[in-house]
């Protein structure tokens, strides 16, 4: 007897979403400068 | 426990107030007290967010509601989850671009100083709310330790909190973070091995639930609430963290846009890390104490640390608990003082220095602390004040937060009419015992979208000076620049 289904729902969630922002900061996006004033 | 505890207990919070004298003398402007110099890095960024995020609505308020809800309270969690990453994605960066204090500062920029205002109120209402549920938090695991009365142990835990956070601001919150957060990581891995010990694993934790009559509608999602309710939580629970203005002053705070939007997405992961510690202890308590009649669902987390887990692991584990409330108000009450300060006092003072700035944000902290001891009184659970909080904050000021970022046709008056109308709402609502069961946040948040569209086409474009500095970090984004320019 595991978890129900809804927990597994909200674990793919959250792979899902984060790693969808860590590819797209990484992928798309150049970083590192500091801000400017 | 009793004497190892008060040691180890003692030994932390000095090192914290060791920390925040140590800050004192760094902290000389109201941006190194507020925003830490703007200079954090992404360790401390995604510490301080991690920490003040993991306070006692996460770690003892969820438990408490995992314990009486079973599974259904997943609905909370699945929200919550897409509430971070959707301010990652669509906001962090921006925000960090835009280089304000708070989120009134932001409503003024793009509204105006009468926005500001209105703005700021909801963000005291939100603030107040969460600091009261973590003193609440930290008054049950001191009154499940000790045998203090819920109450006292709610002031002892504000007088500690409130002494170090006005002596070193950020930076020695940022700090006590880290240190924070290193211990209630470590804590909550040991609750995770030490309860699922005890009940014998995963797989045999839920085979025990389910074989008891009384337990087993624990493990069904929708047990406990009607799809009205769960809708009024992906509002509830989504939005707040959009706006949420603990992360926008995080975002301030970090070094560059990128360090913003990656401490947030950490925080998100980490986050459901605490979930999953939140339902293994919750269920560890059904196991062990379901059936003790007056049993406090809040103190689920204490009393299984102290019943179940054996010497100094539960010892460790109980200040880890300890330091995560800590960790969470001492920003509740920075977040609070900074909008008393610069979105009431600087504009009513006509730019005063930064160091009064800074006096009056000191001074604004123990007047917040008493304000949140005085709503804690007022409610029963934890989270049954995080829910208020943030229904008022979401239907109030959501909408035209969002709206700064994305409608270039949102007008002052829209934004004020649609925070003024919605929030008020979402009030009226709760007193009137939320009519037809719906939760205040869905007919204040409809009231608030459709005034601030309705009022803003009915007025004057807003002047494009003041949507420059939105629209500029926009087209940062689609130039993919990765900073701002200038």
């Amino acid at each position: 007897m595991g978890a129900p289904n809804i927990f597994w729902i909200y674990i793919a969630v959250e792979i899902v979403l984060a790693l969808a922002v860590l590819i797209y900061e990484f992928a798309f996006r150049k970083g590192g400068k500091k801000k400017s004033l | 426990m009793g004497v190892s505890f008060y040691v180890t207990l003692s030994i932390y919070m000095v090192i914290l107030i060791i920390i925040g004298l140590f800050f004192t003398k760094k902290s000389k402007s109201f941006d190194d007290y507020f925003l830490a110099g703007r200079n954090l890095g992404i360790w401390q960024t995604t510490a301080t967010n991690l920490a003040s995020w993991a306070g006692a609505g996460v770690v003892i308020g969820f438990t408490g509601y995992f314990f009486e809800g079973g599974y259904s309270m997943i609905w909370i969690a699945i929200p919550t989850a897409i509430g971070v990453y959707a301010f990652a994605f669509l906001l962090s960066r921006r925000i960090s671009n835009i280089r304000q204090y708070t989120i009134p500062d932001l409503l003024e920029l793009r509204y105006s100083k009468t926005a500001k205002y209105v703005g700021g109120v909801f963000i005291l209402v939100y603030m107040i709310g969460l600091t009261a549920a973590n003193f609440m938090a930290a008054g049950w695991i001191l009154n499940v330790v000790t045998g203090l009365r819920f109450e006292i142990g709610m002031i002892i835990a504000a007088v500690v909190i409130v002494a170090y956070t006005m002596m070193g601001g950020l930076k020695a919150v940022a700090w006590t973070d880290i240190f924070q957060w290193i211990i209630l990581s470590i804590g909550i891995i040991l609750a995770i091995i030490f309860v699922l010990m005890r009940v014998g694993g995963w797989s045999e934790m839920h085979a025990t639930i389910a074989a008891s009559e009384e337990t087993s509608w624990m493990l069904y999602p929708m047990a406990v609430f009607d799809i009205k309710t769960i809708i009024s939580f992906f509002f509830i629970f989504t939005l707040p963290f959009i706006i949420d203005p603990i992360m926008y002053q995080r975002c301030y705070a970090a070094r560059t846009p990128r360090i913003a939007r990656l401490a947030v997405t950490y925080t998100g992961i980490f986050d459901g890390f605490l979930t999953f510690g939140a339902i293994v202890v919750a269920f560890g308590a059904v196991i062990f104490f379901g059936g003790v009649e007056g049993f406090a669902p809040d103190s689920s987390f204490p009393m299984i640390v102290k019943e179940v887990i054996p010497g100094y692991a539960g010892v460790f584990i109980l200040v880890a608990l300890i330091a995560a409330v800590m960790s969470s108000a001492d920003t509740t009450l920075l977040v609070s003082g900074g909008t008393v300060s610069q979105d009431y006092y600087r504009p009513i003072a006509k730019n005063p220095s930064d160091r009064t700035a800074k006096r009056i944000t000191i001074i604004a902290v123990p007047i917040i602390a008493i304000l949140a001891l005085f709503l804690a009184w007022q409610f029963e659970y934890i989270m049954e004040v995080c829910i208020f909080a943030f229904s008022v904050f979401v239907a109030g000021a959501v909408v035209p937060i969002i709206g700064a970022f994305y409608f270039k046709r949102g007008t002052n008056a829209g934004a004020i009419a649609s925070m003024i109308g919605g929030g008020g709402i979402a009030i009226v609502w709760k007193i009137l015992g939320e009519p037809f069961g719906y939760d205040p946040v869905i007919p204040g948040l409809a009231l608030s979208i459709i005034l601030y569209f309705v009022i803003s086409y009915c007025t004057r474009r807003p002047d494009p000076s003041k949507i420059e500095p939105f629209l500029k970090s926009a087209k940062e984004v689609s130039k993919d620049t990765g900073t701002a320019v200038n």
